[in-house]
C-alpha cells in the first residue's frame, strides 16, 4: 500500500469535493457577486480618486487662471491710479494746487467721480481741492501724510482702509508726495477709492459663493477682501511659504474655510493680490459626481446583492427541493425495494383526443422483476400488454381507466396469466391501484399461497382430517342441497348411515394408529364405490354417511351400490403386516319416503342402522321394512350371478339368421342363458339388468365373447360353412374403455377371423355417448368386425348420426314385425327402414319373425334377412351344427337338382331337437 | 460746473437735523418736481424714438451705437442731482449705489467708462443739440427745437 499516494489522492478527493461545493450555484454565485462587488467598489473608488485629483487640479488651475486675470486687472487699475497720481503731481507742479483739478477736469484727465475721489492736500495737511468736491479737512494726522512728509520716495503709498470726515464711506487712499520746485515737501496727491472697487471684478460663476478675492499689504492685512457678496477689510492675510500661493488648498485665516489660494505680488505697490476658490464649492461638482458614483455603485451593489440574494435563495431552494425530491425518491426506492409487493408505476398513454388507449410501465421494483421474470430495464417503457397480454380483454384495462379518471384506490383479485421468458405463469394476484398524476401506481401481491391456504382451511373446515372425506357440517350441507334439488325435480335422495363393526377391537388391539389406518383404507374403498355426484363423508368415530342424490324412487336401484360397499368394507385389510377384517352395518333411508327434512331422515337412518346391527351386522337395512324384502331377493340373485360366472352356470344359445331370398343360414346370434341351481333358468331380462347395475356385465360379456368366438371357430374347424356369430354388447360394456381390447383378445384367443364376428349394439346406446361410441365402433370396424344396430326404431336416434355409424346391418325391432300383417303403420315403417337401409348400403334384417305372412311381406319388400321363431328358436350349438350339416347336404343335392332350398315350409325347425 | 459746496463741521445733533430737513425737502422736491424727464438727441439726428432698454444700454455702456449704426455717446447730469438719480432709477432700474457698483466693476474690469458728467439740463441740451452722436436726459421743461425727445421717462 503506497501511503503517500493514498494521501495525495485523499487530498485530491478533498480538493475535488471543495471544488464541487464551490461550483454549487448557491455558493459560487455569492462568491462571484462578491467579486463583482469588490470590482465595482474598487473601480468606483478608483474613478472617484481620479475625479478628485482632476477636480483639485482643475480648481488649482482655475485659481491660478483667476489670479492671473486678477493680477492683470489689478496691475492695470493700479497703473491707472498711479498714472492719475503722477498726472495730479504734474498738474499741481504746473498749475498749483488750486488750479490743478479744474484744468485736469477740463481735459478729461480726471477719473470718474462716481468711483474715485481725487484730492490734494497742502504741506500742512489741509485738503485744498477735491473732485468730486467735498469739504476741506485736515489729514495731517494720517499715516500716509506722515509717511510722505518723512520720506521722499518716488513710490506711491497705499494706506489701510480708512474713513475721514470728508466722506462717510471707507476708502483706500493712494498717495504720492508732492514736491515744490525746490524739491521740498509740498503736500500729498490723494486718490481715494472704495475698497470694493478692487474686488468688483468678482464673478460668481468663476469664484462661487464663498470664493475670495482680495488685496493685502505688506503688513499682512487685507485692504479689500470680498467673499461672495460681502466686502471686508482689515482681515489677516494668510501666511504663505515660498512654495505656497500657487493654488493649493489652505485654510483661510479670516473664516477658517479651505480655499485653493493663489497670490501674486503686485509690483509697484507693496500689495499682494489673492484669489481663493473655496474647496467645498470648487469640489462641489466633484462631490456631486462622487455622490453620483457612490449612488450608482451603491444601488448597483444593492441590485446585485438583491439579485444574487434572490438567485441564491432560489438556487438554494432548488437544491433543497432537489434534495427533498432525491430523499423522497430514495425513500420510495427503499420502501418499494423492501416491500414484499410488486410495485408498478404506470403512465397513461392518450391519443390525440385525450382518451386513454394504453398504459406504459414507467418504473418497477425488484419484487416486480421477480414476479414478471423480467428485469427493470426490460420492463421500463413497455406497454402493459407485454406482461398482461390479454389485459384489454379481461376487463383490467377498463378497470385501470376507471381508476385513472375517477381517482381513489381500487382493489381487485384476479387470476393473472402472463408470459415470462421462462414460460407462461398463472397466479392468483391481488392488486391495489391508486391514481396519481399522469397515471397509476399498481401494487400487486401474489396471493396464490393465500388462496391455497384459504382453500385448505375451507377444506379443513369441511372435511375430516384423517380420511379427507367431508365432515359432519359439509354432509349436512350436501344433504340440504340434495333434498332441495330432489324436491324441485321430483326425485329421491338416499342416505345411508354406515357403522363399522369390529372397529373397536382393532383400535384396542392394534392401537390407535392402526385404527386410523383402517379408517383411511375403508374410506378409500367406499369412495371407489360411489359416483362423483354422491357424497361419502365421515360422521365421526367409525361412522360414515353416504348421500346418493337424484335417485329414482326404487330401493332396488340402490341395492347394487350398497352391496358393493358392503363387500368392499368386508374385504380383508392389511395393517402393519396383520390381516384384519371388519364389516359394516348400514341403515338406509330415502327422501321423501322416510322423512322430508334432514333431521328426520338422519334419525331414521340411525334407527335403520341399529336394526342392521341387531340383525347380525354386515348387512344393510332399509328403514321401510317392505323395501328390505324385495332387496333381499335381489341380493340373492346378485350373489348368485356373481357366483354363476365362476361356476359356469351360463351357457350360450344361438338363433340362426337366414337370408330371405336364399333361405340359407348366414349367421347366428349368441344369446346368454343362466341356469340357477335353485331358481332354474333365469331369464336374461332379469339378470342382464342386474349385471349391468353391478358391473358384472363386463365379465359376463367377456365370457360371452370368448365363448361365441370359440364356438364359431369350432364350427369352422368342423368343416362347416363359415357363418358370422353376432354378440350383443350392452351399453355398460361399451362404456368400458377396454372393450375393444377384450374383443380383440377374444378373437385372438379363439383364433376366429374378425370377419366372422358381428357386434350388435342398441340404438339407445349409441346416442348416449355418440362420439365415444363412434370411435369404438370405428376401431372395431377397422379390425374387420361388422356392426349392426339392434332394435332399430325403438329409441331416439338422429338420422344424421346414422350416416356416421360404421355399421353394416340394421335390425328391425320385433315390435314392428309383430303386427306387420295387420298394421299399415308398422308396414310403412318396415318398408321405410328397409328402403333407408338399402339406400345407406346397409343390410336389413327383421327380428322376431314368427308367421309366414310376416315372412312373405318382408321378402316382398326386399328385406334381406330374418331371424325368429318361424325359422328357429335359440338352440344349443349342437343343433346349429346339425342345421349347418343339413344345409350343406341340401346345397350339394340342390346343386344337382337345381331346386332352391327354401320352398316355404318350416319343417326344418321342427326337426331339431329342443 | 457748480461751485464746490463747503461743508463746515457741525455737531452731530445739528447735522442730523440738517439731514432730516434736507431729506424732507428732497422728498418734497421730488413730489413737487414729479419732474418729467425726456431723453433727447440732436434734432439733426435721424433717431426718432428709442425704447427704455436701448437707452439704458447706451447709458450703461453696453452698446455704443444707435440702432442704425451711428455712434452713441451718453451724457450724464451732475453726480448726485435728482434728475440723474431719477433717470437711472426709472430707465435702468438702478439706485445710485447700484449705479456706482455697476460702474465700479466696469471701470475696474476695464470694460467701460461712465458717461461724461456735463452739468444741468441746459448744458446737456446745448451739447446734444450740436452733436447728433450725443444723447442725454433733461427736464421736459428744458426741451426746445434744437433737440428732440426720443423717450419720455416714466
Amino acid at each position: 500500500m503506497n501511503f503517500a499516494r493514498k494521501g495525495a489522492s485523499g487530498k485530491r478527493a478533498a480538493f475535488a469535493r471543495w471544488v464541487g461545493l464551490g461550483l454549487e450555484t448557491h455558493i459560487s454565485l455569492p462568491l462571484f457577486a462578491l467579486l463583482l462587488l469588490v470590482l465595482i467598489w474598487t473601480a468606483t473608488t478608483h474613478f472617484i480618486g481620479i475625479e478628485r485629483v482632476a477636480a483639485r487640479t482643475a480648481a488649482r488651475s482655475a485659481s491660478q487662471e483667476l489670479i492671473e486675470t486678477y493680477e492683470a486687472q489689478m496691475q492695470r487699475n493700479l497703473g491707472g491710479i498711479d498714472q492719475t497720481l503722477k498726472v495730479l503731481k504734474y498738474a499741481v507742479e504746473l498749475k498749483g494746487a488750486a488750479g490743478a483739478l479744474p484744468a485736469l477736469n477740463q481735459q478729461g484727465l480726471l477719473p470718474s467721480g462716481l468711483v474715485f475721489v481725487v484730492s490734494i492736500s497742502d504741506r500742512n495737511g489741509i485738503i485744498v481741492a477735491s473732485n468730486p468736491a467735498s469739504k476741506s479737512i485736515d489729514v495731517s494726522a494720517q499715516r500716509y501724510f506722515l509717511f510722505h512728509r518723512e520720506s521722499d520716495t518716488n513710490t506711491p503709498f497705499v494706506s489701510e482702509t480708512l474713513r475721514d470726515d470728508a466722506n462717510p464711506d471707507w476708502h483706500l487712499h493712494f498717495t504720492r508726495r508732492l514736491n515744490d520746485s525746490a524739491g521740498a515737501f509740498a503736500g500729498v496727491a490723494i486718490v481715494e477709492v472704495d475698497p470694493a472697487y478692487f474686488t468688483s471684478g468678482y464673478e460668481r460663476s468663476r469664484l462661487g459663493e464663498h470664493g475670495a478675492l482680495g488685496l493685502y499689504g505688506a503688513d499682512g492685512v487685507f485692504r479689500s477682501l470680498r467673499i461672495g457678496d460681502k466686502v471686508m477689510w482689515d482681515k489677516p492675510a494668510p501666511k504663505l511659504g515660498p512654495t505656497d500661493g500657487h493654488g493649493d488648498a489652505i485654510v483661510s485665516a479670516w473664516d477658517g474655510k479651505r480655499r485653493f489660494t493663489s497670490v501674486r505680488r503686485l509690483h509697484g505697490f507693496s500689495l499682494v493680490a489673492l484669489v481663493g476658490l473655496e474647496e467645498e464649492e470648487s469640489l462641489a461638482n466633484f462631490e456631486q459626481q462622487r455622490r453620483n458614483y457612490l449612488w450608482i455603485a451603491g444601488s448597483g451593489s444593492a441590485v446585485l446583492v438583491l439579485i444574487v440574494g434572490l438567485v441564491g435563495v432560489w438556487s438554494w431552494q432548488l437544491t433543497r427541493t432537489r434534495r427533498r425530491i432525491r430523499r423522497a425518491q430514495e425513500t420510495y426506492a427503499a420502501a418499494s425495494e423492501a416491500s414484499l409487493d410488486a410495485f408498478f408505476v404506470l403512465g397513461s398513454v392518450s391519443d390525440s383526443k385525450g382518451t386513454i388507449i394504453d398504459f406504459v410501465i414507467e418504473a418497477t421494483n425488484t419484487r416486480a422483476e421477480k414476479l414478471t421474470g423480467m428485469g427493470k430495464h426490460a420492463l421500463r417503457g413497455q406497454s402493459l400488454v407485454k406482461i398482461l397480454p390479454s389485459y384489454k380483454e379481461t376487463g383490467i384495462f377498463e378497470d385501470l381507466i376507471k381508476v385513472t379518471l375517477v381517482g381513489g384506490v381500487h382493489e381487485a383479485e384476479w387470476q393473472g396469466e402472463w408470459d415470462t421468458p421462462t414460460g407462461v405463469r398463472q397466479h392468483w394476484l391481488h392488486r391495489q391501484v391508486v391514481a396519481v398524476e399522469g397515471g397509476l401506481v399498481a401494487i400487486v401481491r401474489d396471493i396464490t399461497e393465500r388462496k391455497v391456504t384459504e382453500e385448505r382451511i375451507r377444506h379443513m373446515a369441511h372435511h375430516d382430517e384423517l380420511t379427507g372425506l367431508p365432515n359432519r357440517s359439509l354432509i349436512r350441507d350436501r344433504l340440504d342441497q340434495a333434498i332441495l334439488q330432489a324436491r324441485r325435480r321430483g326425485r329421491c335422495v338416499a342416505v345411508a348411515f354406515i357403522d363399522l363393526d369390529g372397529f373397536k377391537l382393532v383400535n384396542d388391539g392394534l392401537g390407535h394408529n392402526a385404527g386410523d389406518e383402517l379408517l383411511k383404507i375403508v374410506g378409500e374403498r367406499m369412495s371407489a364405490c360411489v359416483r362423483r355426484d354422491d357424497t361419502l363423508g365421515r360422521f365421526g368415530g367409525d361412522e360414515f354417511v353416504i348421500i346418493l342424490a337424484d335417485q329414482p324412487d326404487s330401493p332396488l336401484s340402490l341395492t347394487p351400490v350398497l352391496e358393493k360397499i358392503r363387500q368392499s368394507v368386508n374385504e380383508p385389510i392389511l395393517l402393519d403386516g396383520q390381516e384384519v377384517q371388519v364389516s359394516c352395518s348400514m341403515g338406509v333411508v330415502m327422501y321423501p319416503r322416510d322423512g322430508d327434512d334432514p333431521n328426520t331422515l338422519m334419525m331414521n337412518a340411525d334407527a335403520a342402522m341399529y336394526r342392521a346391527k341387531d340383525l347380525g351386522s354386515n348387512n344393510f337395512q332399509f328403514y321401510t321394512r317392505e323395501m328390505n324384502a324385495s332387496v333381499e331377493e335381489k341380493l340373492m340373485l346378485l350373489e348368485g350371478l356373481r357366483n354363476a360366472l365362476e361356476v359356469g352356470q351360463f351357457h350360450l344359445l344361438y338363433q340362426p339368421k337366414v337370408d330371405l331370398h336364399s333361405g340359407l343360414i348366414i349367421g347366428v346370434e349368441a344369446l346368454i342363458r343362466w341356469e340357477h341351481p335353485e331358481q332354474g333358468v333365469v331369464s336374461p331380462l332379469r339378470f342382464i339388468g342386474l349385471a349391468e347395475e353391478s358391473g358384472l356385465i363386463v365379465a359376463i360379456g367377456e365370457w360371452v365373447l370368448q365363448t361365441a368366438c370359440r364356438q364359431n371357430r369350432a364350427w369352422q374347424d368342423a368343416g362347416l360353412a363359415p357363418i358370422t356369430v353376432s354378440v350383443n354388447v350392452s351399453p355398460r360394456q361399451f362404456e368400458e374403455k377396454r372393450l375393444v381390447e377384450r374383443v380383440a383378445q377374444a378373437l385372438y384367443d379363439s383364433g376366429l377371423d374378425a370377419a366372422h364376428l358381428e357386434v350388435e349394439v342398441t340404438e339407445s346406446l349409441i346416442m348416449r355417448d355418440l362420439a365415444q361410441s363412434v370411435d369404438k365402433m370405428r376401431e372395431l370396424e377397422a379390425m374387420g368386425i361388422s356392426l349392426s344396430i339392434d332394435d332399430f326404431g325403438t329409441g331416439y336416434s338422429s338420422l344424421s348420426a346414422l350416416k356416421s355409424f360404421p355399421i353394416s346391418r340394421l335390425k328391425i325391432d320385433k315390435s314392428f314385425v309383430r303386427e306387420l300383417a295387420d298394421n299399415p303403420d308398422d308396414q310403412a315403417i318396415a318398408m321405410a327402414v328397409i328402403s333407408l337401409g338399402h339406400k345407406l348400403n346397409l343390410r336389413v334384417i327383421a327380428e322376431g319373425v314368427e308367421t309366414e305372412q310376416q315372412c312373405t311381406f318382408l321378402r316382398d319388400n326386399e328385406c334381406d334377412e330374418m331371424q325368429g321363431y318361424l325359422f328357429s328358436r335359440p338352440v344349443p350349438p349342437a343343433v346349429i351344427t346339425a342345421m349347418l350339416q343339413e344345409q350343406a347336404r341340401m346345397q350339394a343335392g340342390c346343386a344337382q337338382d337345381g331346386v332352391s332350398y327354401l320352398s316355404g315350409s318350416n319343417t326344418v325347425g321342427t326337426n331339431v331337437p329342443a | 460746473m457748480g461751485a464746490a459746496m463747503k461743508q463746515l463741521s457741525l455737531s452731530p445733533a445739528k447735522r442730523l437735523a440738517r439731514l432730516l430737513a434736507v431729506a424732507i425737502l428732497a422728498l418734497a422736491g421730488q413730489s413737487a418736481l414729479a419732474a418729467e424727464l425726456v431723453v433727447i438727441v440732436s434734432a439733426k439726428s435721424p433717431i426718432t424714438s428709442l425704447r427704455p432698454e436701448q437707452v439704458a444700454d447706451i447709458f450703461l455702456g453696453q452698446i455704443a451705437n444707435f440702432p442704425g449704426g451711428t455712434e452713441a455717446v451718453a451724457l450724464d447730469q451732475r453726480l448726485g442731482s435728482p434728475e440723474r438719480d431719477e433717470f437711472y432709477s426709472k430707465v435702468a432700474s438702478k439706485t445710485p449705489p447700484l449705479v456706482k457698483a455697476y460702474w465700479t466693476k466696469m471701470i475696474f474690469t476695464g470694460r467701460g467708462q461712465p458717461p461724461k458728467e456735463v452739468g444741468g439740463s441746459a448744458a446737456i441740451r446745448k451739447m446734444v443739440a450740436d452733436n447728433p452722436a450725443l444723447i442725454g436726459y433733461i427736464d421736459k421743461t428744458a426741451l426746445d427745437a434744437s433737440v428732440k425727445a426720443v423717450l419720455v421717462v416714466r
